[in-house]
C-alpha cells in the first residue's frame, strides 16, 4: 500500500540513527533541556541527521523578515480613517452617541403615543374601513334629515325672490279684444281677423278637404300659435271662394306656395301668380 | 508588547487618540505584513490587505473583547481578506520582493557578495515556500516567522493542533529540500547570468 506520508518514511529509520519525530519535537520546542542536551549528543554521531537539521534551521532563519523593506503604513492608515470619518475623536463621539440615542427615544415615545391614542380612540388610529354602530346611524339620519330640511328651505327662500319681479306680470290681465291675422300673398297682404278665421273653419271645410291633418276646430289657436305651416291651393269649395289650406312642417318648400305662420302673423308664399289670382 | 500596554492604546484609540493608533499600527504592521507577504509572494498584496485590515480594525475598535490578544484579531482579518483576494483573483507570485540585484560589470567584493548571498537566500526561501501548500506555508510562516505557539496557531486556523503539527512536520521537511534546491538554483542562475533568480528563470534553466 502505497503511503505518502513523510512521517511514515522519516519512521523507518535504520539501526543508529536519530528518529525524525524526536527532530520534530525538538524544533517544536516540545522536549525538555535534559533530552534536548541527548539530541545533540546523539547528532555527533547521526551526520545525515544532522546536517539535515542544519539545512532545516539554515531555512527557518532565511524566513526572517529583517531587512525586507516594506512601507510605513501608520500615515496611509490613519488617513484613510479620517477620509472614511471613522476614527471619531472621544467628544464627538459621545455627542454622535447621544445624538442616536435621542433619536431611538423618540421614535419609542412616538410609537407608545401612537399605541395609547389606540387604545383611547381606536377610530382616530385606524386606517381602514370601520363599522359603524347602529344607534350612531340613528342620529346620523336624523341629523342629515334636518340639514336637508334647512337647505331645501334655503333654496325655496332663493327661488321665491327670484320671482318676485315676476309677480306683477303674472298678476296683469290677460289682453282682450279682436286679434286680427293677416296672410300675404305674393306681395299682398289679406288680412284675417279671429271672427274671419272663425267664420272661415267653421263654413264646413274639414280636414280631408282642406288637407290638414287636424281638426279644423283646432285651426285657429294652431295658427296663432307659432308653429303651423300651412299650403294653399286655390281651389272653389262648397260653391264659394275659399282658399283651401294644407299643413306642413315647419319650414317644408311646398311647390303649391306655404303659409308661414308666425305668432300672430301669416305669410303666403305662392309660386306663380295665377294661382295667387285664384284666391279671394 | 505586554498585555497592560497593549489595553492602554486600545483604550486610548478608542478614546480618539491618533497617537495611540498609530503605536498600534506600528507595533504590528511588521508581523502582519510579513504574513501576508509570505503567503502571497507580492508586495502589493501584502500592502493593500494589511493597509485594509489595519483600516477595519481600527474603524471598529470599540467591538474589540479585551479576552483576546488584539494581534489575534488583526491576523484573522487580514487572513480573511487574503482569502478573499485570492478567491477574486488568483494570485502570481514573484520574488521581485528583495529588490533588483546588480550582477554586471566589476566583481564583486566581500560586502557585495554576502549581500548577494543573503538575496539569493530570499528569492529561493521565497520560491520554496510558494511550492509549498497553502496550509503548510502559513503554518511555517506563523510558527518559525511569528513564533506563534501551536495552540494559537490551531485555533486561528480552526484546525485540531494534530493536525497543525503534521502540516508544520511535512512542510518544514518539504522546506528544506526545496530551499536547498532553490538556494542550488539561484546561485547558479547568479553565477551564469548575474541576475536575479525567480520563477520565469527556472525556465530559463530548464
Amino acid at each position: 500500500m502505497k503511503r505518502g506520508s513523510d512521517h511514515d518514511q522519516f519512521d523507518k529509520e535504520p539501526l543508529g540513527r536519530i528518529p525524525e519525530s524526536l527532530i520534530d519535537a525538538a524544533l517544536d520546542g516540545e522536549i525538555c533541556d535534559q533530552m534536548q542536551d541527548e539530541i545533540a549528543h546523539a547528532l555527533q554521531y547521526d551526520h545525515a541527521r544532522r546536517a539535515e537539521l542544519l539545512e532545516t534551521a539554515d531555512a527557518v532563519r532565511a524566513l526572517d523578515l529583517d531587512d525586507i523593506p516594506m512601507p510605513d503604513m501608520q500615515c496611509i492608515v490613519l488617513n484613510r480613517l479620517d477620509q472614511h470619518e471613522r476614527f471619531i475623536p472621544k467628544t464627538m463621539r459621545r455627542w454622535v452617541r447621544t445624538g442616536r440615542l435621542a433619536v431611538a427615544a423618540g421614535v419609542l415615545l412616538g410609537l407608545m403615543m401612537v399605541a395609547g391614542m389606540q387604545s383611547m380612540y381606536p377610530r382616530l388610529t385606524t386606517l381602514g374601513v370601520q363599522s359603524t354602530p347602529v344607534d350612531d346611524v340613528a342620529s346620523a339620519m336624523a341629523e342629515d334629515s334636518q340639514r336637508v330640511a334647512a337647505d331645501m328651505q334655503t333654496r325655496v327662500e332663493i327661488l321665491r325672490a327670484s320671482m318676485l319681479p315676476l309677480d306683477g306680470l303674472l298678476l296683469a290681465p290677460r289682453p282682450s279684444g279682436t286679434k286680427s291675422f293677416s296672410l300675404t300673398l305674393n306681395h299682398q297682404v289679406i288680412e284675417f281677423s279671429d271672427e274671419d278665421l272663425e267664420t272661415f273653419y267653421a263654413s264646413g271645410l274639414d280636414a280631408g278637404e282642406l288637407g290638414i291633418g287636424f281638426p279644423v276646430s283646432h285651426r285657429p289657436n294652431q295658427i296663432s300659435g307659432s308653429m303651423t305651416v300651412v299650403s294653399y291651393h286655390g281651389r272653389v269649395v262648397g260653391g264659394e271662394d275659399c282658399v283651401q289650406i294644407g299643413s306642413h312642417s315647419v319650414g317644408a318648400k311646398q311647390s303649391g306656395g306655404v303659409v308661414v305662420v308666425q305668432s300672430d302673423r301669416a305669410s303666403l308664399k305662392a309660386p306663380s301668380d295665377e294661382r295667387i289670382a285664384d284666391l279671394p | 508588547m505586554d498585555r497592560a500596554t497593549e489595553r492602554d492604546l486600545i483604550e486610548r484609540a478608542i478614546a480618539g487618540e491618533r497617537a495611540a493608533a498609530g503605536e498600534l499600527i506600528k507595533a504590528h504592521q511588521r508581523s502582519v505584513y510579513g504574513y501576508i507577504l509570505r503567503m502571497s509572494g507580492r508586495h502589493e498584496m501584502a500592502e493593500d490587505v494589511v493597509q485594509e485590515a489595519f483600516v477595519r480594525v481600527l474603524a471598529n475598535l470599540h467591538r474589540f473583547d479585551f479576552r483576546f490578544r488584539f494581534s489575534t484579531w488583526l491576523f484573522t482579518i487580514a487572513r480573511r481578506l487574503y482569502m478573499n483576494a485570492v478567491a477574486k483573483s488568483k494570485p502570481a507570485y514573484d520574488t521581485d520582493f528583495v529588490g533588483s540585484m546588480g550582477g554586471k560589470g566589476s566583481m564583486p567584493d566581500a560586502s557585495t557578495y554576502n549581500t548577494e548571498q543573503s538575496e539569493t537566500q530570499k528569492d529561493a526561501i521565497q520560491s520554496a515556500l510558494m511550492h509549498l501548500s497553502v496550509e503548510q506555508r502559513e503554518i511555517i510562516v506563523l510558527f518559525h516567522q511569528l513564533d506563534w505557539p501551536i495552540a494559537l496557531i490551531a485555533s486561528h486556523l480552526d484546525m485540531p493542533e494534530g493536525t497543525v503539527k503534521s502540516h508544520l512536520h511535512r512542510g518544514r521537511r518539504r522546506l528544506r529540500v526545496l530551499f536547498k534546491e532553490h538556494k542550488q538554483l539561484a546561485s547558479l542562475y547568479q553565477d551564469h547570468f548575474g541576475g536575479q533568480f525567480n520563477e520565469a528563470s527556472d525556465e530559463v534553466l530548464a
